[in-house]
């Protein structure tokens, strides 16, 4: 079946007694992300094609779905309106475990060839926190509109066992300083293990990159929830 | 946190001042990160190698090597050094026919690019944002470094060059909260010591 926005949907399963279950195959391809954007808990807008190699199993009462499989997400950009702050060219996710509404565990993720633009503005404010922040009416909009409560997205409980970043690269710019200070970095490589979000264990971080000017960045460490990073 | 051959150029903007800072930088760390409130410190060792400040196409300091040992950094513009090793340092220290040194007028702040040039930012400068650095080094230890003096105040000029000098500065402190205790030593030719 289509999907909007292109790509396609089948699903091939068996119904349970009376219609109230469901145990099949999701197979997608290409689908838009686009109508997910409500669901999701940041501000940005989301772009990207998806794809889905899952098996699922869905009751009606009480509601309950479950998947296992792999996925991928290809062309993703996070953007500010029309203005693309990180893209990555493919995320390949393998071993999902999912359950509704918002808990999966994940093997792995494999981010490649992602892209980002790290700006702190003239007024010290960045624009990618503001973006990755819960959904909501902008600051300079509420002076002149009524707010309009949204629902809450559900709560959601990450877990992945590692994640890989590939041939990425990135660009720093610094609006504080006068003229703006402005680095780029090249072939980024991490990889982090023992992901969760909300962050409620430590993390295990590896990246390197390559600096302007031929010098290089390596690090090594651990995020705690409660204490930040060392590194 | 291992950094290696960090281009120096990366921070004008931060320095904001007249004077050209090139070098290549690396360092050892171990720093630790807190989101909320922002906090970062770093401790380990850096090192520079071909320092060079300059004004223009001319340089007036070069330091081939420049050691630093027991580093510690607070966010955001907070150093303390156990140890400052430089080697082989050089430096051109002219007085100007208007009796002002060049070196020192390397570290007045940079003007401000045009607003045009800016397409009309009004980003302040770094010394405008209220980040003031704040430096201490229990020890600095210049070793083998030389020097030009040049004083085109007089006519005609006079020009006396130094080598094998040797300069410690013990307590070193930026703004200076404490006198430094210096000691220095240098060679001229045909001139002794």
């Amino acid at each position: 079946m289509p999907s909007p926005g292109g790509g396609s949907v089948r699903v091939e399963g068996q119904l349970g007694v009376g219609s109230r279950s469901l145990d099949g195959k999701l197979v997608a391809s290409g689908v838009d992300v686009a109508p997910i954007r409500p669901y999701l808990p940041v501000r940005a807008r989301i772009a990207g094609k998806a794809g889905a190699e899952l098996t699922v199993k869905v009751a009606l009462e009480p509601l309950a779905v479950a998947a296992q499989g792999k996925a991928d997400l290809q062309d993703l950009a996070v953007a500010d309106g029309d203005r693309p702050l990180v893209t990555a060219a493919r995320i390949e996710t393998t071993g999902i475990d999912y359950a509704w509404p918002a808990t999966a565990k994940i093997d792995r993720i494999e981010i490649q060839k992602p892209t980002a633009v790290l700006e702190r503005r003239a007024d010290g404010t960045l624009p990618l926190g503001a973006l990755l922040g819960p959904p909501g009416v902008a600051a300079r909009d509420t002076a002149r509109q009524a707010v309009v409560p949204r629902p809450n997205p559900a709560a959601i409980d990450v877990v992945v066992r590692e994640v890989v970043v590939a041939g990425g690269s990135a660009v720093i710019v610094d609006g504080v300083v006068s003229p703006p200070a402005r680095a780029e970095l090249g072939d980024l490589r991490l990889t982090a293990k023992d992901v969760t979000w909300p962050a409620r264990g430590p993390a295990s971080i590896q990246l390197n990159a390559a600096l302007p000017g031929g010098g290089t960045a390596s690090a090594e460490g651990a995020s705690a929830p409660t204490r930040g990073a060392s590194i | 946190m291992a950094l290696r051959d960090v281009d120096l150029a990366l921070t004008r903007g931060y320095l904001a001042r007249r004077g050209t800072v090139a070098g290549k930088a690396g360092g050892d760390f171990d720093v630790k990160v807190a989101l909320d409130p922002l906090a970062i410190t770093a401790r380990g060792a850096a090192s520079i190698s071909d320092l060079s400040i300059s004004d223009g196409p001319q340089a007036l300091v070069k330091v081939p090597r420049v050691e630093a040992t027991g580093l510690v950094y607070g966010w955001p513009a907070k150093v303390s050094l156990d140890r400052l090793r430089a080697q082989g340092a050089w430096a051109l220290i002219e007085r100007g026919r208007d009796g002002g040194l060049t070196l020192l007028s390397l570290l007045a702040p940079a003007t401000p690019p045009s607003p045009s040039a800016t397409r009309g930012s009004a980003a302040p400068s770094a010394a405008a944002t209220g980040l003031a650095p704040e430096v201490s080094v229990r020890e600095t230890l210049v070793e083998n470094a030389g020097a030009a003096i040049v004083d085109s105040a007089v006519s005609p000029a006079t020009r006396v060059e130094i080598t094998g000098a040797r300069l410690v500065v013990r307590d070193l402190t930026w703004p200076a909260k404490v006198p430094p205790r210096s000691n220095c030593s240098c060679r001229r030719p045909g001139a002794g010591r």
